[in-house]
């Protein structure tokens, strides 16, 4: 009898300490406050995807931490209420807390994660693959799955707001699901596939497919309002801005369409295929790289060129504008700072491996990530020196 | 467990080798690889690359570097990707140099244009002449970097380690259709597959694995996929190729295809598009008449013989490509052998596809040859069958395409200087007289005598369209050296030939999409010169063609020269009105035709994937008759094309090379085993950026005790030299340890000492070679033991110019002369000489059977020289491995070698399973080793079958039955039989 509770004791500690090395992502309520404007909760920073911040972070910046990640890296960071979510290619999700760089928190995943997630009302909305369930919804403080649902191979970011779960999965379908439930609302199939995510203004959905077809959606039924033609595939986000969906092309072309009826307002064509989403300032002007490099401002309202910058190779994050700086990360291993006004280069900082993880902003803590497996966090240099 | 037995011996004998005298020869056989010249290497370093070049080609450097800038920046936009590090890109003037190159240890064939190695990043290009090929290379060779980076990239960043990676055929296929598109070549190839039947699916391509067909077919797929799904499907193949580990199912996850789903879409699409032109067109062999039937036959030269009408043609019909010659109109004629190739170092190649011959009425044959250092222009008697002429001009590395004057007193031919630049010469061959007739860096190809001997035809880019690389045709006038468009588009022609009157030009153009013949009246040759150098344009005006005559203010002078770089403005020859006729309409592809009479012509054409010589006749009706018909306008302009250069573009700094070493393998192997200990060890091996010097180096401990760890350290370190004619290396080595022998059983041994070896090729083909090494050894057996300083020399001649199959040589002889003399120099307890010889011979008695014999001696003679060991697949077949030896030992092996199975493929529930080709063999061995100790008694012998399987491209595994025999008695000979059937199975390529 003594041996046998001996060996259900043993069993019992194994049983334990099996699971309490389980990785998780328990995280401490301190953290899960209410979203603001200082957080960054989704790809583009709102539904809009507009990729502005109201935070103004003048350079030149200082790199505060770097944490190096299990593998590279996916080429969308979240951050709220002080974490930064950063999605791995070998199928990890860590939280790092921003001020200190420090992990607090590990989910491994069955496949690469290739997209970002999102962050709403407390729960970390998650695109993997977890068996055959694709999309997730994650309740960060009990670190609990509330529900997964199948939606599709998804090589897109979520987008999450008040009306539901809106994703673009690549075999030709963007759909969108309840948040309370995981329920599929409604499905619309497009003609291609979709490697661009999902963009949202009032009651509008908008995305662009691999055939250069721009589709938008009426967000409470999935209608058809209208959809659109280009000469080349959409690989960027398309971006919203005061009634204009702002969008560029493999076919070297950036377009400005209205949003209600689909009609082009202009378009201006640049060399090279763009590839990145744009971004958007509240002063109107609207901001995209290429592949060649070449960085580009124009008016939102007319298309006119307010100016260029060259980067030593391709632009591969969307911008950030935050006040009136726009920051980008390009495969020439730079990130970069741009006056918005006039594209004068205020600060770079070069890491080791090509940056293909577009910049975010919580308070004052500029995040990004190379590709070989970092994740930097900076701050202006004169707050550091205060400090 | 591992053998720990076996892995000493394996790692003696990597060391072994290394430090043998065949360190560099890398077999025992084998054809040179020749440094002729002496490059001095300099250093181009631009935004992305690091340019090797030699100073005479330095112009050519500056077009190929911006061609590789441009090529980047194209790529980098289109894959959204970049190459982190800089890419060394190593450029030669010229086939024959770029065929020198160390950078891999293979010889580079004629088909080779260029090459991306994985070991240091490499790309290696070599020019044409042609400035758009030399473009379409480099940038071919760019997809590679690019796609490679970005699939390992792919992997890297998912912590995958299984790179599987995309298949050949579409890694080769996207590199070709992001570097072309599609062209006429492609098109005709594809063309032929179909209506030929032999296009493979997707699903079978590693039936065609490595061949320019399954290059062509991975060109057409991309198409296919980007103009049926998209452009951006082809990056997304790539993007996703990490995701599964067939690439079927990764077309499945891009393109919603796997590949048996694809081939339906894609062949139905080929089918469809390919089988109505049949319609129109129709294959050559079907209208024209046969004329050779078998084999590759290209290059057709018509000459008169007795009265009889002959051609003489280049092929390759059994391996080797000879020149041939065969009289026109007798069917049951075969073809002869007039020159054989690819066997002697006079004739080391013909350039099948590329140059032409000629035949003058005297019945003297010209004919271009790859011969050492650079090609040889011959003038050969066909009535004596001898060489009469052999020219080589120290400043031309490359020539092409020889054509007799009507006066038979000079040739034309096409040569590419040592710096890369191709132009048009002229040979006097009474005096060897050259004279240059061009000079720029315009390619000008296929020159061709008119019958007045006023004017030579040629094809050239010379165009305003040959900035896109096509080539028109062009009039070289003999008194004033001036050119003239005969034609202008953006079209492929050439192989311009006149017809005996001289009123008629044919020449080869894809204007209609593939390769056809076309045809000029010569109504306007008869020009006068222009007296204001005017440019002659025409224009439309309803349909109708005015000339249009347009003075320009002094600016149509013949050589301007702008940067060194020649304006040539160029008038028409033709006069507007005059009409371009297509003479045939074939499906697939028709070049090089020769008249025989004005009113028929030989060609080559292109059919079920080989070219064979056709005769067409009736031409002036089928021109009369001919219903597409063109008219050539001369575009105006005075601005040539010209390549754009690095200089003055991009920074450029130009440096001196100088040899840096890094690592290419690196690899080490632990093992232990309880009975037999401990054994591990290490093996590098570095090299410069040109791998014109490497050095290896070998580091391994085998104690069996602790106490002996320190003692028990061996090493071998050599460095070998590759950048001269003479090839050296120079080694040192300890090499200590219990070793076997069959005789003498277990032995201790302990070598320290040095070596030098080195080996001077006289050609391709043959080469002598020596080694000295000096060594402190010592050797103890059970009963007795040898200490001393040993010397050991040998010299050897090795010739080989044999042509290989499968699974051995079928074709051509090889053999290997050795002499050498071993002494202990201490003590004087070694000493003995080494004589060996081996002499392998195979004859061909039909394409694919051969019959094979080998005649090896091997005689040590004096003082504790060592044992030859026989007996196994390798020498004495059917006899047990390793198991009959003697310090003197002959061998003779006959074998007859035949196909027995070209592929297997078994089918299974789950997929199926190939192989590929099976052959037969019947052997007759005899053989024996004796010394003073194992005398010499009887003779041993085999006799049986085999089969040969080559397995995963470089093992060949192999299965012998049979029986033994011994014949005793020499005197008086009498065969003993031994009982019962033998078998063997082993590996090893045929001898």
């Amino acid at each position: 009898m003594t041996e046998k509770i001996k060996y259900i004791f043993i069993l019992l500690f194994c049983f334990l300490a099996f699971f309490s090395c389980k990785k998780t992502l328990k995280v401490d309520p301190i953290y899960l406050t209410e979203i603001s404007d200082e957080d960054w909760p989704l790809y583009g920073n709102s539904p809009e995807r507009s990729n502005y911040s109201a935070t103004s972070l003048s350079p030149p910046l200082k790199n505060l931490w770097t944490y190096k990640a299990s593998s590279a890296i996916s080429p969308v960071l979240v951050a709220a209420n002080g974490i930064v979510y950063a999605n791995t290619l070998d199928g990890r999700l860590d939280a790092i807390d921003i001020k200190t760089g420090n992990r607090i928190g590990q989910i491994k995943t069955n496949e690469s994660i290739e997209t970002s997630s999102a962050f709403f009302d407390g729960d970390l909305f998650i695109v993997s693959r977890f068996g055959t369930e694709t999309l997730a919804r994650m309740d960060l403080e009990t670190a609990r799955f509330l529900w997964r649902t199948s939606a599709g191979d998804i090589a897109t970011e979520p987008l999450v707001d008040n009306s539901g779960v809106y994703v673009s999965a690549i075999y030709r379908h963007i759909d969108k699901y309840d948040l309370e439930t995981g329920d599929q609302l409604w499905s619309y199939k497009t003609e291609d596939q979709l490697h661009s995510s999902p963009a949202l203004s009032e009651k509008t959905v908008v995305v662009g497919s691999d055939d250069g077809t721009i589709y938008a959606l009426n967000t409470q039924d999935g209608t058809l309002n209208w959809k659109m033609d280009t000469d080349g595939a959409i690989f960027s986000t398309p971006i919203i801005y005061d009634g204009q969906i702002f969008v560029g092309s493999l076919d070297s072309t950036f377009y400005a369409i209205n949003l209600n009826d689909g009609t082009l307002s202009w378009k201006y064509k640049t060399n090279y295929p763009i590839f990145q989403t744009a971004a958007i300032s509240q002063g109107g002007d609207v901001f995209f790289g290429d592949s060649n490099g070449s960085f580009y401002s124009l008016r939102q309202d007319s298309g006119k060129l307010n100016w260029t910058f060259s980067a030593y190779s391709s632009i591969s994050t969307s911008p950030l504008v935050a006040g009136e700086i726009v920051y980008f990360g390009s495969l020439d291993q730079k990130f970069y700072a741009l006056s918005a006004n006039d594209g004068k280069e205020l600060w770079n900082f070069t890491a080791q491996g090509r940056i293909r993880t577009a910049l975010v902003i919580w308070k004052d803590y500029l995040i990004g990530a190379s590709e070989d497996k970092y994740i930097f966090c900076f701050k202006p240099e004169k707050e550091m020196v205060i400090k | 467990m591992i053998n720990i037995k076996l892995v000493r011996n394996s790692i003696i004998l990597v060391c072994i080798l290394c430090i043998s005298s065949g360190a560099f020869s890398q077999y025992y056989f084998g054809r040179n690889k020749i440094q002729y010249d002496d490059f001095r290497w300099n250093i181009l370093k631009t935004e992305h690359y690091d340019v090797y070049f030699y100073p005479e080609m330095r112009e050519l450097a500056e077009i190929g570097a911006a061609m590789a800038e441009d090529a980047y920046t194209r790529l980098e936009s289109k894959l959204n990707h970049n190459i982190t590090r800089r890419i060394p890109l190593i450029f030669y003037s010229n086939h024959i140099h770029f065929q020198q190159t160390n950078t891999i240890p293979n010889f580079i064939s004629e088909g080779v244009g260029g090459f991306f190695e994985f070991i240091k990043g490499r790309v290696v290009i070599p020019s044409t002449g042609s400035i758009h090929d030399f473009k379409h290379v480099i940038n071919h060779e760019m997809v590679h970097v690019f796609t490679r980076s970005k699939l390992g990239r792919g992997y890297k960043d998912r912590r995958r380690t299984l790179f599987a990676g995309a298949p050949l055929w579409f890694t080769e296929g996207i590199a070709e259709y992001w570097s072309e598109g599609w062209d006429s070549q492609a098109e005709m190839f594809i063309r032929d597959a179909m209506l030929s039947g032999y296009l493979v699916p997707v699903s079978q391509m590693d039936r065609i694995y490595g061949t320019f067909l399954m290059y062509k077919e991975g060109q057409a797929i991309c198409r296919f996929i980007a103009e049926n799904f998209g452009e951006e499907k082809l990056l997304l193949l790539l993007e996703n190729a990490w995701k599964a580990e067939r690439f079927s199912e990764v077309m499945k996850l891009t393109i919603g295809l796997n590949y048996k789903e694809f081939d339906k879409k894609w062949i139905y699409d080929l089918k469809k598009k390919i089988y109505p032109l049949l319609d129109e067109g129709d294959e050559p062999y079907q209208v024209t008449k046969e004329f050779t039937q078998a084999g590759f036959n290209t290059k057709p030269a018509y000459f008169k013989k007795d009265g009889e009408d002959w051609v003489a043609f280049t092929a390759n019909r059994m391996g080797y490509s000879n020149i041939y010659i065969k009289p026109l109109g007798v069917k049951t004629k075969s073809p002869e052998v007039l020159v054989k190739g690819e066997r002697t170092p006079d004739y080391e190649s013909f350039y099948l596809l590329k140059s032409k011959l000629d035949v003058n009425d005297s019945g003297k044959l010209t004919f271009i040859s790859k011969s050492g250092a650079r090609d040889a222009l011959y003038v050969y008697d066909i009535s004596t069958r001898e060489n009469t002429r052999k020219f080589d001009f120290p400043d031309l590395v490359s020539l092409s395409s020889p054509h007799w004057s009507p006066d038979e007193k000079v040739i034309v031919f096409s040569g590419k200087s040592f710096a890369g630049q191709p132009d048009l010469y002229t040979l006097t061959v009474e005096t060897g007289d050259l004279q240059r007739l061009t000079n720029d860096f315009y390619d000008d190809k296929d020159p061709e005598w008119s019958p007045d001997g006023k004017t030579i035809a040629f094809s050239s880019d010379r165009s305003y369209y040959g900035k896109e690389g096509v080539k028109n045709l062009f009039l070289y006038e003999v008194l004033t050296g001036q050119i003239r468009h005969i034609t202008c588009g953006p079209y492929n022609d050439f192989s311009p030939t006149w017809s005996p009157d001289g009123q008629n030009i044919v020449f080869s153009s894809d204007r209609d999409g593939t390769f056809n013949l076309w045809m000029l009246k010569n109504n306007t040759f008869n020009f006068e010169p222009f007296d204001d150098n005017s440019l002659v344009v025409a224009s439309l005006d309803n349909g109708d063609i005015q000339p249009d005559y347009t003075k320009n203010d002094g600016q149509l002078d013949s050589f301007d020269s702008v940067d060194g770089v020649l304006k040539n403005l160029y008038p028409s020859a033709i006069e507007p009105a005059d009409e371009i006729k297509k003479i045939t309409n074939f499906t697939t592809g028709a070049q090089d035709a020769e008249w025989v009479d004005n009113n028929r012509l030989i060609f080559s054409a292109f059919q079920g994937f080989s070219f064979q010589i056709r005769e067409l006749n009736d031409i002036q009706k089928k021109f009369a008759e001919a219903d597409t018909v063109v008219h050539d306008v001369v575009t105006g302009t005075n601005d040539i094309w010209v390549p754009n250069k690095i200089v003055g573009q991009v920074d450029a700094t130009q440096i001196k090379y100088k040899k840096k070493f890094n690592l290419d393998i690196a690899q080490s192997a632990i093992a232990h085993d309880p009975v037999y200990g401990s054994t591990g060890g290490a093996q590098l091996a570095m090299s410069d950026m040109l791998g014109n010097q490497k050095y290896f180096f070998l580091l391994y401990n085998n104690a069996q005790r602790s106490s002996e760890f320190f003692k028990s350290w061996n090493f071998a370190v050599t460095r070998v030299d590759l950048g001269r004619r003479v090839n050296t290396a120079v080694g040192l080595f300890r090499i200590s340890g219990r070793f076997f022998d069959r005789v003498d059983s277990f032995f201790d041994q302990e070598r320290v000492g040095g070596f030098v070896s080195a080996s001077y090729p006289f050609s391709v083909f043959n080469r002598i070679e020596g080694s000295i090494s000096l060594r402190k050894e010592r050797r103890e057996y059970l009963n007795r033991s040898i200490n001393g300083i040993i010397a050991s020399n040998s010299i050897s001649y090795v010739k080989d110019n044999t042509l290989w199959g499968v699974t051995g040589p079928v074709d051509g002889e090889r053999y290997n002369v050795t002499v050498g003399h071993t002494l202990d120099i201490q003590n004087n307890d070694v000493s003995f000489f080494t004589f060996t010889t081996d002499y392998r011979k195979y004859f061909r008695l039909s394409r694919r059977t051969t019959y094979a014999t080998r005649v090896m001696g091997r005689f040590n003679v004096g003082k504790e020289s060592f044992r030859y060991f026989m007996g196994g697949s390798w020498d004495l077949r059917l006899y047990p491995r390793w198991r009959i030896w003697g310090r003197k030992l002959f061998l003779l092996n006959n074998e007859v070698r035949f196909p027995l199975l070209d592929r297997l493929i078994l089918g299974f529930p789950f997929g199926g399973l190939g192989f590929g080709g099976f052959q037969g063999a019947a052997f007759v061995d005899l053989g024996q080793a004796w010394d003073s100790e194992y005398h010499f008694e009887e003779v041993l012998g085999s006799m049986g079958l085999g089969i040969r399987m080559r397995f995963g491209g470089f093992l060949v595994l192999r299965y012998e039955i049979g029986r033994t025999f011994q014949v005793n008695d020499l005197s008086n000979p009498s065969i003993h039989w031994d009982s019962g059937l033998k078998k063997a199975f082993w590996f090893g390529l045929d001898f």
